[in-house]
Parts: C-alpha cells; sequence; structure tokens
C-alpha cells in the first residue's frame, strides 16, 4: 500500500507559521494534488513529505511505515522513503549526461552494468527521449528536461512521485501536452503521484483529489468536482473560479437575496434568517444576458474570444459583473439589459466569516474545511 | 514512558547535528575561531604586556606583567610623534590621495568600455588588469628605474637621465607622490573591474527612458548610472582603501629613501628594531582603523542593497557614440593604460642585464644575473641554490595555500549556502571577513606574536613553512569563502536534494555532485588564492627567515643591498609565475561547464 499518511503535521520557521497542523490520508494511486497560491505552504508540505524539510510536529507515514514522527525522534532520510521528486526547476546535474542523470539513482543503489542499462532504456522509451540519452541538459529543451527529470525518478522504480509546479516553466502548447503525458503516466505507472501546482486549471483537470491551502492552512479537501461545486468559503471559491468570481454584498429578505434593487430567488432548504447580510458569488460562465433577467444592467463592453464571449455589465447600483458566455454574440456597449442567474451560478457566503452558506445543489459535508 | 521530555529537549540537537551543513558548519567554524578570532585578540593582549626586551627599563617586573607602557610610548610620548603621528599622517594622505585618484580613473575608464563605442575595448581591459596581477612592488622597482637620479641615494641615473639626460626633482623620484601615483597604476583595477560589471548589468532602458525625457548625456550619468552603480562603488572604495592602509612594498621601496614612513613600513621597522610592543600597537590601531572603515561604508551598502540586485538584459549596441574623435580617444586611452602595463615590465628586463646600475648600453649587457656565478657572493637568479629555494618556496606555499583555501571555500561555501539565513551562515561569513580588515604588515605580526614559541603541546614554528602557509592561508580566507559562497549558492539548493531523493550518503553527493559542480568556481578559487599567495609580500616580509625566504622578500632583500638587477631578475620570475596563474584562471573562468 502506498498510502501517504500526515498526522497534525505541523512547520514553524521561528515565530512564523509555514503550515499549520495538518491531517491528510493520500490513498494508493492517487493523483493527489495540493493547490493554493505562492506562499501557502503547499510546497513546504511536499518537501515535509519527501523529507526534505522537518516538521516542527506530528508524525508521517509512507507505505505503513512511519518515516517521521516527531515524539518518538524519527526521521527517515529521503533516500529511504521510496519518493521520487521532480524539482520546479528540474534539478538535472548539468555535468552529467542525460543517460548518467537517469542512472544515478540506481548506480548509488548498486544496481550497475547491463541490468541498470537496460532500465534506464526502457524508462527513457516510456518517455519517448531515449534518442537523447547521450545529451547533455543544456542541449534540451524545457520540455525534453522535464521528461528527463521523471525518468530519472521512474527509473529507480519510485511508487509515489511528487511533482513540484512542474509545468510552470512550460510555454501554454507544451504545458497542455505535458498534461496529458503526465495523466497517461500516472495510468500506465499506477503510481501515487503528489502534485503541486498554483494554477487552478491544473489541478481541477489532473486530479484525482486535491487539497486547497492558504496561509499554511488546508481550506477544502476534496475531488475537483465536489470542491468546484460546493466550495467551503469564498477563498476557495474564488480561487478555483477560472474566470474572476463576481462579488456582491447581500441581505436575505423575503425568501430571496436583495442584491440593491434586485430580488434573487434562494433554494428551499437554505438556512437563512431575514435581515442577514451575505455575500453573493455569482459565477461568470453561468451567467446569461437577456432583456428580461434577475439584475438590471448596462453592457459596458464586449469581446469575442474564440469560441466564447466576455461581456463586462454594471449594474444599476454600480456593481460590475463579468459575465462568460459560451457562444458568439457580441453586445453593443451602453445596451440596457439583465443578466439571468442559473441556479448552479449563485454561492452565498456568510459576511462574517466568508464560510458558504449551503443552500442545494450537489451537498457534501464540508467537514475538511478549517482544519 | 517518562522520556518523553527529555526527547524534547535532545531531538532538535540530534537532528541538527545530523544534517551535513551543519557539521562542516562548526567545523569551519572552530578552524575560524583558532586562525583568526585567537589570534587577533592575542595581540590586543600582547599590545598590553611587559615583552621580555624591555625588562631592564621596569626593575623588578616580569616580562608579560599588564603594562600601558607601549600605548603611552606610541600615543603620547617624546618618541610619538616618529612612531605614529608622522606615519598616520603619511598614511592618509596615501590611502586618501590614491583611492580618490584610483577612483576617478578607474570609473572614467569603465564608463568609456562599458558605455561608448570607443575602439580598442578587449586591450584596454588587459592593460588595465595587467599591472594589477603583477605584485605592486614590481612596480615601484621600475619608477626608480626609470626615474632616479645621479644625485640620490644609489649614485646611478635611471633610465630617463640616461636616454634624455633629463633630471627629475626628488620629489617625482620618492616620496608620496610617487608612492600615490604607483599605487594607483596597480589598484585602479579594482574600481575599473566592479563597475565595468554593473555598468554593462544594467538595465539599458533605464538610460533610454531618461534620453525620451529630453536628459543630456551628463544628466544621465548623474541622475541614472551613479545611482545604479552605487553599490559597486562602495565595494570598490573599501577594497582600494583597505589595500592603501596596509600596503608596504610600495611605500617601502619609494618612501623610506625620502625618510616617508607609513603604518606597515613603520610596523616593519620597529619589529626589525625589536621593539615588538610598539609594533603591537600600531597593529591593533590598523586593524581598527581598517575595521570602523569598512564597516561604516558596509553599513551603507547595507542600506542600498536593494540596488545592487538590480539586472536587466545585457545591454544592445547601443552604445554613446564618440563621433569623429573615437579613434583618438581610443588611442589615447590604450596609451594611457599602456604605459604603466608595459613600461615597467620592458624596464625590469632591460635593468636584469645591465652590468651596473643605471647604464643602459650595449657594452653593459650581461647575463649574469639570470645565469652567471658568483657576483658579489651570489649567483645568477636562475642557478643560485638559494633562488632556487625561494622559487620552490614561493611555489610550495601558493599551491598548498591555493589547495586548502579550495577545501575551505567548499566547506564554507557549503555552509553558507546551505545554511542561508540562519545564525552560523552569518557568523561563517562574519568571521571570514576579519582577516579583510587586518592589513597584511599587521596580520604578519599577529602570526609572529601567536607562533613564536610552542603553543600548548604544539612545538614552536616559527621559522618554518606552516607558519607562512598558516599566515597566507588565513589572509585568503575572505576571498575564499566568498569564492566558495557564490559558486555554492547555485548548487546547493535542488540540485543537490535531487541527489538527497537517492541517497543518504553525503560524502556520495559531494563526490558525484557537488564538487563536480563547483569546479570551475573552485578552481577559480584555486588559482586567485594561488596568484595572491605568490605575490605576497607585506604578510610574509614580517614571518620569513633565511631557510623560509619567498621569491619577493628575497628581491626586496636585494634592494636593500642595492642590486637591483637580482631585485628585477627576480621580479620577472615572479610576474611568469602570477601571469601563467592569470592565464589558467581566465581559461578556466571562460571554459564551458
Amino acid at each position: 500500500m502506498t498510502r501517504i499518511f500526515l498526522d497534525t503535521v505541523e512547520k514553524r520557521f521561528g515565530d512564523s507559521v509555514a503550515v499549520a497542523p495538518m491531517s491528510l490520508d493520500i490513498a494508493e494511486g492517487e493523483f493527489f494534488s495540493l493547490v493554493g497560491p505562492s506562499g501557502c505552504g503547499k510546497t513546504t508540505t511536499m518537501r515535509m513529505i519527501g523529507g526534505l524539510e522537518t516538521p516542527t510536529s506530528g508524525r508521517i507515514s509512507v507505505c505503513e511505515t512511519t518515516v517521521f514522527d516527531a515524539a518518538r525522534g524519527v526521521s527517515t532520510p529521503p533516500s529511504s522513503r521510496g519518493i521520487g521528486m521532480v524539482f520546479q526547476s528540474y534539478a538535472l546535474w548539468p555535468h552529467m549526461t542525460v543517460h548518467q542523470n537517469v542512472s544515478f539513482g540506481l548506480d548509488v543503489r548498486g544496481i550497475r552494468g547491463s541490468k541498470a542499462a537496460s532500465r534506464v532504456k526502457t524508462t527513457l522509451e516510456q518517455l519517448q527521449i531515449a534518442h537523447l540519452a547521450d545529451r547533455y541538459p543544456g542541449e534540451l529543451s524545457g520540455g525534453q528536461q522535464q521528461r528527463v527529470a521523471l525518468a530519472r525518478e521512474l527509473t529507480v522504480g519510485a511508487r509515489i512521485l511528487q511533482l513540484d509546479e512542474p509545468l510552470s516553466n512550460l510555454d501554454a502548447r507544451l504545458r497542455m501536452e505535458m498534461r496529458v503525458e503526465l495523466k497517461r503516466l500516472h495510468a500506465e505507472t499506477g503510481a501515487t503521484f503528489v502534485y503541486v501546482t498554483h494554477d487552478q486549471m491544473e489541478a481541477l483537470t489532473l486530479s484525482t483529489r486535491m487539497a486547497v491551502m492558504r496561509d499554511g492552512i488546508v481550506q477544502q479537501v476534496g475531488t475537483p468536482r465536489e470542491i468546484y461545486e460546493t466550495p467551503a468559503n469564498l477563498f476557495v471559491a474564488e480561487f478555483l473560479s477560472l474566470n474572476r468570481l463576481n462579488k456582491l454584498s447581500g441581505v436575505v429578505e423575503n425568501g430571496g437575496v436583495r442584491i440593491g434593487n434586485a430580488q434573487l430567488a434562494l433554494p428551499r432548504d437554505a438556512v437563512l434568517h431575514h435581515g442577514q447580510d451575505v455575500i453573493v458569488g455569482l459565477r461568470p460562465d453561468e451567467l446569461r444576458l437577456e432583456s428580461e433577467g434577475d439584475i438590471a444592467c448596462k453592457v459596458v463592453q464586449s469581446f469575442i474570444a474564440g469560441a466564447t464571449t466576455l461581456t463586462t455589465v454594471e449594474t444599476e447600483t454600480g456593481y460590475t459583473l463579468n459575465v462568460v458566455e459560451p457562444e458568439r454574440r457580441e453586445h453593443t456597449p451602453g445596451r440596457q439589459l439583465s443578466v439571468l442567474c442559473s441556479v448552479g451560478a449563485m454561492l452565498l457566503f456568510n459576511s462574517d466569516t466568508e464560510m458558504r452558506i449551503s443552500c442545494g445543489g450537489v451537498e457534501t459535508p464540508a467537514s475538511d474545511a478549517k482544519a | 514512558m517518562t522520556i518523553s521530555l527529555d526527547h524534547r529537549i535532545s531531538r532538535p540537537w540530534r537532528q541538527n547535528l545530523r544534517r551535513p551543513h551543519v557539521i562542516v558548519g562548526v567545523v569551519v567554524l572552530i578552524v575560524l575561531f583558532a586562525l583568526v578570532i585567537i589570534p587577533v585578540a592575542e595581540i590586543a593582549f600582547e599590545s598590553l604586556r611587559l615583552q621580555d626586551r624591555d625588562l631592564r627599563r621596569f626593575p623588578g617586573a616580569e616580562a608579560g606583567d599588564w603594562t600601558l607602557f607601549y600605548w603611552e610610548r606610541v600615543l603620547a610620548s617624546p618618541l610619538s610623534q616618529r612612531i605614529f603621528y608622522q606615519p598616520l599622517i603619511n598614511t592618509m594622505i596615501v590611502t586618501i590621495g590614491y583611492t580618490a585618484l584610483s577612483m576617478v580613473i578607474g570609473v572614467a575608464l569603465a564608463w568609456l568600455v562599458a558605455r561608448t563605442d570607443i575602439p580598442f575595448k578587449g586591450l584596454i581591459s588587459a592593460c588595465v588588469v595587467l599591472p594589477y596581477i603583477l605584485p605592486a612592488w614590481t612596480i615601484a622597482l621600475a619608477w626608480t628605474t626609470m626615474f632616479r637620479t645621479d644625485s640620490q641615494t644609489l649614485g646611478a641615473a635611471g633610465f630617463l637621465q640616461t636616454v634624455t639626460g633629463l633630471s627629475v626633482p626628488d620629489w617625482v623620484t620618492f616620496g608620496l607622490f610617487p608612492i600615490i601615483l604607483v599605487m594607483v597604476m596597480n589598484y585602479y583595477a579594482y574600481a575599473y573591474l566592479l563597475t565595468t560589471a554593473a555598468l554593462s548589468s544594467m538595465n539599458r532602458q533605464l538610460e533610454e527612458a531618461a534620453m525620451m525625457h529630453g536628459a543630456s548625456l551628463w544628466t544621465i550619468i548623474r541622475r541614472v548610472n551613479l545611482p545604479l552603480v552605487l553599490p559597486a562603488l562602495v565595494s570598490s572604495f573599501v577594497l582600494t582603501f583597505a589595500t592603501g592602509l596596509g600596503a608596504f612594498g610600495v611605500p617601502y621601496l619609494l618612501g623610506l629613501p625620502a625618510d616617508v614612513q607609513v603604518m606597515a613600513t613603520y610596523l616593519y621597522t620597529s619589529t626589525t628594531l625589536g621593539r615588538y610592543g610598539d609594533a603591537y600597537v600600531l597593529t591593533v590601531i590598523l586593524i581598527a582603523m581598517a575595521g570602523v572603515t569598512i564597516l561604516l561604508t558596509s553599513r551603507m551598502i547595507g542600506l542600498r542593497q536593494s540596488f545592487a540586485t538590480l539586472t536587466g538584459k545585457a545591454g544592445s549596441s547601443n552604445l554613446v557614440p564618440l563621433g569623429r574623435y573615437r579613434r583618438a580617444i581610443g588611442i589615447g586611452v590604450v596609451t594611457l593604460v599602456g604605459i604603466p602595463a608595459f613600461l615597467p615590465l620592458g624596464l625590469m628586463a632591460l635593468q636584469s642585464v645591465q652590468t651596473s646600475i643605471g647604464n643602459f648600453t650595449w657594452a653593459g649587457f650581461t647575463l649574469d644575473y639570470w645565469v652567471g656565478t658568483n657576483i658579489r657572493g651570489f649567483d645568477g637568479v636562475l642557478v643560485d641554490p638559494r633562488m632556487q629555494r625561494a622559487i620552490w618556496n614561493t611555489f610550495f606555499i601558493s599551491l598548498v595555500v591555493g589547495v586548502i583555501s579550495v577545501l575551505a571555500a567548499f566547506a564554507a561555501g557549503y555552509a553558507v549556502a546551505k545554511g542561508r539565513g540562519t545564525r552560523m551562515a552569518a557568523l561563517i561569513e562574519q568571521l571570514a571577513f576579519v582577516p579583510y580588515l587586518v592589513p597584511g604588515v599587521a596580520l604578519g605580526a599577529v602570526f609572529l606574536a601567536m607562533f613564536s614559541g610552542p603553543i600548548g603541546p604544539f612545538p614552536s614554528i616559527y621559522g618554518t613553512l606552516t607558519l607562512l602557509i598558516l599566515a597566507c592561508f588565513v589572509s585568503q580566507l575572505p576571498f575564499a569563502v566568498r569564492a566558495g559562497t557564490t559558486a555554492m549558492m547555485q548548487i546547493a539548493g535542488e540540485l543537490e536534494e535531487a541527489g538527497a531523493m537517492h541517497t543518504r550518503n553525503w560524502l556520495t553527493i559531494a563526490r558525484r555532485l557537488l564538487i563536480p559542480l563547483a569546479r570551475r568556481g573552485l578552481l577559480v578559487a584555486f588559482v586567485l588564492t594561488f596568484i595572491s599567495t605568490a605575490k605576497e609580500l607585506n604578510l610574509v616580509i614580517m614571518l620569513v627567515t633565511p631557510r623560509t625566504e619567498m621569491l619577493s622578500t628575497v628581491a626586496i632583500g636585494f634592494m636593500d643591498l642595492a642590486m637591483e638587477q637580482f631585485a628585477n631578475a627576480i621580479a620577472l620570475v615572479l610576474v611568469a609565475i602570477t601571469l601563467v596563474g592569470a592565464l589558467i584562471a581566465r581559461m578556466a573562468g571562460g571554459a564551458k561547464l
């Protein structure tokens, strides 16, 4: 079982908390992402699992073996944890050829000669870089370096692979390609992937499960779909929103939410009381602009971007809203229209705690929220 | 179990002690403490204790008794004027004068090369760097060969007088004026090299933005360039100034004949007179002066450090055009920098093949000083066994110092780079910087005081090559640690961690990854420390004994014996050694990784 288990693991640097006590359970074969803005502690978490950073307290076990336990003074060195690590910079050794880089792990484990050579060859072929074996890292493109870094960890048979923002140094097209490639490798090797990224799109498309972090605190753990549909709080909702989430302040009145002079209907089961202040999040890609709708508005500007239309409108109470419609329909600036909200478009948040108020839709217990 | 408390206390310690950079760091700190802190503290103590040879002045006192006698004698006695105040004034005149001139010339040249379309850039750079590679006193030697007149000390004419019949006034040959000029020739390379790097890595768009607003060239230099190169200016000021305070060779050759003493030469004089107490007091004062100046300036750098990180894309070919005077300016500058670069070498070569000093004719040609036998008791430089021993000593000492400097560079660089931000890393950097505050002659005095007798179980190392090696190593520490830190900064990160994912054996990681990756930086550290040890004079003049002579001290010795041909020949041998070293450094620096 290549299960990774973190039990109230905490990391402090002096007085500052890099990672607040967190518990995670990553199952065998998962593609688990740690996401969040820079400085949220995601890389530190990964480095603690890998043994490159020593937690201040807590316990970590990998494959049912305790590799770190602050209370008992256990700390296994990185090389004994059976974890492969792909660094953000790839960390290819510039003085070694691709073949030497990839065979290093075997060599220091005492595997040499033809056995090593054939294993290196297999891995290089798997990653389609066999023809580059004698090149130096400096002579490779970014995408090729990326593959070498993956090969170096895979060739020693690591069953757990940790990747630190592996696609951040690649251009947009290559990033798409490597995303597909990573998904393929994950399926092919059956290894457990731990993936660090600040790109919500990457996390949403690649992960089987993910944890969203902020300021060293895990905000929510779940499948990409769960987290996207039922974010635990405003931060998660905003962070995962592919287009900037529209934020408005509203008041609960007469079984609905009043935003300025517009009144939006509430799902029946929402637990709210009259007069309560709420933050209303409207997903731009689930709004439509029609002549008859929920919130009256005026078009400020409208662009067609490929297959979609991006429109900025201004409501009568002065809010600027983004609307992303999945077809080409340019709106003339200055035109009076109305924003139509679908059921899935609206998210409600407590205006004090910024926690989401559950109201209909796909419901999951937000138990992991706010560790 | 009730040992949990025990764990909580001991665990962080034990874990830290397992980390390689902590282990390496502790070893480095111990070495630094033994070789830097203890000796410097020792000399401060020694300046307050009664020395053997002054016992007769204090009946009943014992050597080692606490006394303020030496401080009083240096600072407030009828002798003070000669021992301290006059040398102090001279030191300040020389240091300030030569620092100011070096900065002006160095920065102006740097701007011309980095920012204008002046021709012959490569040649100009080479000419600036060449005298900087040479031992400082060799140019002083060439200066006397050039300007000496037959009315002076040796009664022999210099090259200028022989050829043209002109005799320059005495103050041109000896005294403060030539000391300042010769030191400028040697060290304006500091300002040039540092500001060239800053100017050429500066973002050109900043200048262009100012240009678009209609700023004149002068305004751009003053308002844009100058503030941005300020960190480089301050660094070169610190280097130049500190070198000036401790300069010995040039004032020794050009000052003493005119009875001009600076602190460094007087410090040396005190030890040759056996007045060790005075020497220790002067050492403490000299260290304090260098320390205060450098700390004040580095505080200024600290405040402005944010500028230093500014880098932009390397400038395109958009250089300031010099117009139709371009060629003329180029030729003028090449001449200006070429003369101090090549003329001294030529003069030295010429003088080394003349039967008598000041006789520059074909009739006087001789190779005796190179390969002859028994010239006033000495054989030619290339055949005399004593000379060969000096060559061997110089080579051996430099080699060993180079090798241990590389070890220190690697170890300290690793501990600093890996422990970035920790107190240990900061402490290593600060301690390694201390020898930089100690002028060479003063450091020599420190080691003289420290190692003239046995220390604990160790026998005295006075008079051995070990003492010279130790002292030279300490004087090279700041450079070695700096070079090592730079080299290791890029490596001791993910590249090392990628190795740690595969093996727990740090020695394997060091051998297979760290050392090969840092090899270029380490080679540069080796060559730099090798060269500066080979040409070292200030420090070793205090410590050599007849058996441990080095080339530079032998040459100075021949100057004292008025056998300049030997001095010149030895200088050339030394120049050859340093040039070969510099070429290797250049090749290493340009080699592809």
